[in-house]
């Protein structure tokens, strides 16, 4: 018993270790400046170009091009990257207006294009209309990844927690309920896995529409940190389905490794979100909230899923005492994280912007569905179910819009 | 008056465990001498990495194709006969290397004739003996041979680099030459095909066990009939299936590019060589305790750690290359435990499944299919790096498999109900 303790807990640790990450920043990288910069006329042609970044960055191919005032793309030397500098030397012999264009993916894994122009001696006059851009997120990007984030988290819930809703909530499994569960738990593992390549072309498109199916731009992701974290990801569901395979044969340890293995996942989710500014309490707080969260939606997925079997329906008001302590648990605990890293956010968040409305749809969506929990208890039992459809409806909303806030810049 | 004559000192299996450890020891040596061959010969003779790369190549995949059949001959002829007849072989062509000239003859002598007869020699050998010889510590023994790979590497490695150095790359050819000529009369002498042919029984067999009849037939026929039965069987599927994950993570992927992949994230090349040196030492202890295990403990549950560990550990090593040394290493210790801790299980679940008379043949596909998925690895990875400049995609992906494997052999057995329960199951049943 002692050796599978230690066994489990360095299993734990290890699995911590890889799934962890050096640094993370909580903004798309940004622009600082150029040198030449931007709608500057230089008297000389400069020998380099120097872009400066908020973090430190990584070219995704054709990394940075240079147009001349003919609108041709200019041959340069090999850029070099120190940390957030990237240098580019080359030899400029026309005057009038250059346009620079660029694209980099940042440590906290989200890929950026930009652009910006200077001019030599003079002013051409067909390319110095043009404004600098300093990195926007393309529609079809957002939505892809915003599409990826929503799934993840449901495959999240569905893959770890119905077990956690089998053990607590369920006074004896009998084998149809067992099997359905298994078959959520599977469901889970495939939406986790098909959310990852739905985020890969979510990054590529984000760079340019265009650009989506491109091999070299999604060959450069891959070799990112991003490639890093997908990879861990596609690996902890392909854990979980070692881990199911091994629990359905009868191992019981299987099962609490799985719930350890969720644990670890929500740590290391929890680090690529946005509210980490703060050190240790804010990856608490993500990991807490997605526990929570997983806790909560897993397990009315599940209730919803067995609740009609037969066997079932004498267990019901057991499963509602039991799980609704569960259930109010981690709402209480969702709320309380929701509204700390609101507060921490709101230093540099405005309520105008995208972000900020987003975070008030999901709070309202969120009071919504606890009305709806309210409205079904008070429900006669025959209705109840469709109230728990309902309600599973709202919940999984409110991870739609969550997974949009998450793809969003922050303010 | 019989009854009360001693039991014997030892048992004679322990005799041939060892003749067999000290081929399989020579074998792996020969086997590692292409490392430190390639440049050398490329100076001496202008051949480019891609002509002596060829030449390995073909010893690579013949090593491994080789295998079955050399299981059906050993079936058919005995295991003495192609033992010797495989020591003559390798002698004739380390002699012949001393004096060509063309690639050609490298190709011949290096890829066909010490590729297939290092096949008959190596892990294939190991499971064959162990089969025939031992019922108690089958496991334990089948680790400690599988560990000499390693051993062997060890033990040659430096010895033929220092020789190289100072004498040039036919001492290379002349060392592993003279202890072939060692091994010879060595195997002539001690060497048996079958415990019957000394009057015994294998190791820890019961007293009224009845011993598999020696094979009849084509050899030929046999290892592609021990095909086909395989190719019938789901659990086959698996057991190669993971088997070519195996080749791909360990031998194909980590042991061709870690060296470059570490020089890329600025560690020197000879940091690196220690680093794959220290894989072999930690593999030593790893493959033993495997095989000691796997006497013990369900084998599939074995393999799914296995599998599972290192593709955790593979998913790992883009940090591990990227924060320094520390994480290396314990990358490092990691994978060198269960580099080729595979072996006596898979092995094991071969035997249990297709029956002690079959199982070599079958194993030497199973084998074959771990070669492939060397080959597969080496090729791709290298293939990825020129079209990325990196490894991190290679690394990832090699991770992905390896848990997919860990998937794969916890289904093995299942649908054919063919695992017999391990020893622990049945005193727990007995009690």
């Amino acid at each position: 018993m002692h050796l599978k303790l230690v066994l489990a807990t360095f299993i734990c640790l290890f699995l911590l270790l890889g799934f962890s990450r050096a640094s993370v920043a909580n903004a798309h990288s940004g622009f600082l400046r150029s040198d030449p910069a931007d709608n500057s006329i230089l008297v000389t042609a400069p020998d380099m170009i120097n872009i400066w970044f908020s973090e430190p960055i990584r070219l995704i191919r054709p990394g940075v091009t240079v147009f001349s005032p003919s609108g041709n793309k200019i041959e340069t030397d090999v850029p070099v990257i120190e940390g957030q500098k990237v240098t580019v030397p080359l030899k400029l012999t026309q005057n009038g207006t250059y346009r620079v264009v660029w694209q980099v993916i940042s440590e906290d894994t989200h890929p950026v294009r930009g652009s910006f122009s200077f001019s030599v001696g003079n002013q051409s006059s067909q390319l110095s209309g043009n404004s600098a851009e300093f990195g926007s997120v393309s529609l079809l990007g957002l939505g892809l990844q915003t599409l990826s984030r929503w799934l993840h988290f449901l495959g999240y819930a569905l893959g770890f927690f119905p077990i956690l809703f089998g053990l607590f909530a369920l006074k004896n499994r009998t084998e149809q309920a067992e099997k359905i569960i298994w078959r959520l738990v599977n469901s889970g593992i495939l939406l986790l896995v098909v959310a990852e390549p739905l985020a890969l072309f979510g990054q590529s498109a984000s760079l340019d529409e265009s650009q989506i199916f491109d091999s070299i731009t999604i060959g450069d992701i891959l070799a990112s940190n991003f490639g890093r974290v997908l990879g861990q990801r596609l690996g902890a569901a392909l854990l979980l389905w070692v881990l199911v395979s091994v629990a359905r044969q009868g191992n019981t340890a299987a099962r609490s490794a799985i719930l350890a293995t969720g644990i670890v996942l929500a740590v290391a989710d929890g680090q690529s979100s946005h509210a980490i500014n703060f050190g240790i309490a804010g990856l608490a707080i993500n990991t807490l909230h997605l526990l929570a969260m997983g806790v909560w939606v897993g397990g009315l997925f599940t209730l919803i899923a067995i609740w009609r079997l037969a066997e079932i329906a004498s267990q019901r008001q057991y499963i509602i005492k039991r799980f609704g302590r569960l259930a109010a648990l981690a709402v209480l605990v969702l709320v309380t994280t929701g509204v700390t890293s609101s507060i921490l956010q709101t230093y540099k968040l405005e309520i105008e912007s995208n972000y900020g409305k987003t975070l008030i749809l999901k709070l309202l969506v969120f009071v919504a569905a606890i009305f709806i929990v309210f409205a079904g208890l008070r429900a006669s039992l025959f209705l109840r179910w469709r109230w728990w459809l309902v309600e599973g409806l709202a919940l999984a909303s409110i991870l739609f819009i969550a997974g949009l806030l998450v793809s969003l810049p922050v303010g | 008056m019989k009854d009360r004559a001693a039991p014997p000192r030892f048992h004679y299996a322990w005799v041939i465990a060892i003749i067999t450890f000290l081929t399989l020891l020579t074998t792996a040596g020969i086997r590692s001498t292409p490392g430190v061959l390639l440049v050398p010969l490329g100076e001496d003779f202008h051949w480019n990495r891609a002509t002596v790369s060829l030449a390995i190549a073909i010893n690579l995949v013949l090593f491994g194709l080789f295998g079955p059949f050399a299981a059906a001959l050993m079936d058919r002829f005995g295991v003495r006969r192609v033992m010797l007849i495989a020591f003559g072989t390798i002698a004739c062509a380390l002699l012949l290397t001393t004096i060509m000239t063309e690639p050609w003859q490298l190709y011949i002598l290096w890829g066909g004739m010490v590729g297939t007869s290092t096949g008959a020699t190596a892990t294939v050998l190991a499971a064959f003996v162990t089969n025939r010889w031992f019922v108690k510590q089958r496991g334990l023994v089948l680790g400690v041979m599988t560990a000499s790979n390693a051993t062997g590497q060890l033990v040659f490695l430096p010895l033929l680099a220092t020789l190289i150095t100072s004498f040039g790359w036919r001492a290379a050819s002349w060392t592993t030459l003279t202890a072939i000529i060692i091994l010879f009369p060595l195997v002539a002498i001690f060497m048996r095909n079958r415990p019957s042919d000394k009057g015994l029984k294998a190791y820890g067999a019961e007293p009224d066990a009845v011993e598999p009849e020696r094979s009849v037939g084509n050899p030929f026929a046999n290892a592609i009939n021990g095909l086909l039965r395989g190719l019938r069987s789901r659990d086959f599927w698996l057991l190669s299936g993971s088997f070519f994950i195996c080749g791909a993570t360990t031998n194909g992927l980590i042991g061709t590019h870690l060296i470059p992949a570490s020089m890329d994230h600025g560690i020197s090349e000879v940091t690196a060589a220690s680093l794959l040196a220290l894989i072999g030492i930690f593999d030593i202890i790893g493959t033993t305790a495997s095989g000691w295990l796997s006497d013990r403990v369900d084998n599939r549950v074995l393999l799914a750690w296995y599998y599972g560990l290192r593709g955790l550990s593979l998913l790992f090593l883009p940090y591990a290359l990227g924060t320094g040394f520390l994480s290396l290493a314990v990358f490092i210790v990691f994978y060198g435990l269960d580099w080729v801790a595979t072996v006596p299980p898979t092995v094991r679940l071969t035997a249990d499944i297709f029956g002690k008379a079959s199982a070599a043949v079958i194993f030497g596909w199973i084998f074959a299919a771990h070669q492939l998925g060397a080959a597969f690895a080496s090729f791709g990875a290298g293939t990825l790096y020129t079209i990325l400049g990196d490894y991190q995609v290679s690394f990832l992906l090699a991770g992905l498999l390896s848990l997919i494997a860990s998937g794969l052999v916890i289904r093995i057995g299942h649908k054919s109900g063919k695992i017999p329960p391990t020893p622990k199951e049945v005193s727990q049943q007995a009690a």
